[in-house]
């Protein structure tokens, strides 16, 4: 049978009732109400974004999308407005009406363009089988999947990307494709498409002292005195490199892209003092493995929006002609450099942690 | 001499500069861009309503012995080939429309810079198959 012709039957067996996106909306709201939460968090990310209360549908749902951030959710009193629910079939129960596609559309990168509207949105993540829905006006959001179990790790290593990008359409707060170390005076971003070295920089620096914000995404609030917060405290690594990174000791997991065999995901919990919560931003930097470094020299600032813009823009669906320019602004704002990596990972951390007190205001 | 104005080819065009140089993304496809030099000077003045003759003229006088015109029509054949710009039907409304940008440091450099290592993560086929259950997967398993 062709495609669309099952769609049109499994849309209008599965969803008769729902007739537009913001009914659909409705009826996921309602089936929430009510509904049993097994565990609650709070995550807060200062003036950035709005507090979110966190509830998972099960413990093993809890555990697997909530693990990355555990060390980074806070009492946050009375709950927050913002409801964010991880629900799924198999271990909390929670069968979501399925969606009826030849009405409400299929777009790249899984948007859900029928459901989507100024304050909604929507998207089926494919890789991971999940279903994100966010309604800015109403306050609430919610991730589905059918089989908790099942949901990759490099997905559970950032669980609360999709509703952070998405609140960031209407709060100052930024989801950023970076990642940020820092001390006490501060901290840098660190910017660079996948494999650039983010990773490999933001790590060495961890092993050797600095605190830890994120290799992968972080959270950028702009203004007066721009912050970084951090999002999860998980990082992506070649198998090969955990030794040497002294990962060793932390539990790691394949990450489950089968062009990507080769990396994990680790998580970080034997760093929990090195983890930061925020940050002041000091400076963005852009690595480059130099076998002459370490040595950090500035960098034009439009190749560094060159190297942060587009990587940012296209994980997510956003905005994105807001965020390019709001993006631009950051950069604008703050001096950039070109951070030469050399072979020695200790001399590059300390390097760095140097850089950063001469940076402090 | 009849002037030629120009325009972004749609709203998916979205541009920043910093200090003169600029980046240009299509977030429709995910390609994007760099220009600096003539090249970005020429390119803010024409998306801003300036004509093509305005803006050749201005870096003609200002940088005698180069070949301005031939390599500014170089860089808006490209951009109109790489689906940038269109040139617009009519002039816009307001013909009072003055120069923009500080002017270059020389008249070279109208290179348009290129880079599609993004259209990946937006060409991901998006729905191949409805599994029984209601929910799309991919026809070859992967994920």
């Amino acid at each position: 049978m062709a495609a669309s012709a099952r769609w049109q039957q499994l849309g209008a067996v599965a969803m008769p009732q729902a007739k537009s996106g913001s009914e659909y909306f409705e009826c996921i709201r309602e089936s929430l109400s009510g509904f049993p939460i097994q565990e609650r968090r709070s995550c807060a990310f200062g003036s950035a974004l709005p507090a979110i209360d966190v509830a998972f549908g099960s413990h093993t749902l809890a555990n697997r999308m909530g693990r990355s951030w555990q060390y980074l959710s806070t009492d946050v009193a009375p709950p927050p407005d913002f409801k964010f629910y991880f629900l799924d079939e198999d271990t909390s129960g929670y069968q979501i009406p399925t969606i009826p596609w030849q009405s409400f559309g299929f777009e790249a990168q899984g948007v859900l363009s029928g459901l989507d509207s100024e304050h909604r949105r929507a998207v089926w993540q494919t890789g991971s089988r999940s279903l994100f829905l966010l309604d800015l006006e109403a306050k609430w959001g919610m991730s589905w999947t059918k089989d908790a179990n099942a949901v990759p790790h490099w997905e559970s290593s950032f669980p609360l990307r999709y509703p952070i990008a998405w609140l960031g359409d209407r709060y100052p707060g930024m989801l950023v494709h970076a990642g940020a170390v820092g001390n006490q005076s501060g901290a840098v971003l660190i910017v660079g498409k996948s494999g650039s070295g983010k990773s490999t920089t933001s790590l060495s620096a961890l092993a050797h002292g600095l605190d830890y914000l994120g290799d992968d995404y972080v959270i950028v609030e702009p203004g007066k005195n721009p912050k970084i917060h951090a999002l999860s405290t998980t990082a992506k690594v070649s198998a090969n490199r955990v030794e040497e990174l002294g990962l060793e000791q932390s539990d790691s997991y394949t990450l489950g892209v089968s062009d990507d065999e080769d990396k994990r995901v680790v998580y970080l919990e034997n760093f929990r003092d090195q983890i930061a919560r925020e940050r002041p931003l000091r400076a963005i930097i852009h690595p480059s493995i130099s076998p002459t470094g370490p040595r950090i020299e500035p960098m034009r600032k439009i190749a560094m929006l060159k190297a942060l813009a587009p990587s940012t823009l296209f994980q997510i669906p956003v905005n994105r002609e807001a965020l390019f320019a709001r993006l631009r602004d950051v950069v604008n704002s703050m001096p950039c450099f070109c951070f030469h990596v050399g072979p020695n990972l200790k001399e590059n951390a300390v390097y760095l942690a140097n850089f950063l007190t001469d940076l402090e205001p | 001499m009849e002037n030629t104005y120009y325009q972004k080819q749609s709203n998916d065009i979205v541009t920043e500069s910093i200090d003169g140089e600029v980046v240009i993304i299509n977030i429709n496809n995910g390609s994007y861009y760099s220009l600096d030099g003539a090249g970005a000077y020429l390119w803010n003045n024409l998306i801003a309503g300036v004509s093509l003759e305005t803006v050749v003229g201005q870096l003609a006088l200002s940088f005698v012995g180069f070949d301005i015109g031939t390599h500014a029509n170089q860089l808006v054949e490209r951009l109109l080939q790489v689906e940038l710009l269109v040139r617009s039907p009519e002039a816009p409304s307001d013909n009072g429309i003055e120069l923009r940008g500080e002017l270059p440091s020389s008249g070279e450099n109208f290179a348009l810079e290129c880079y599609t290592d993004m259209q990946e993560l937006l060409m991901l086929d998006p729905i191949h198959e409805v599994e029984e259950s209601g929910w799309p997967h991919r026809q070859d398993g992967s994920n």
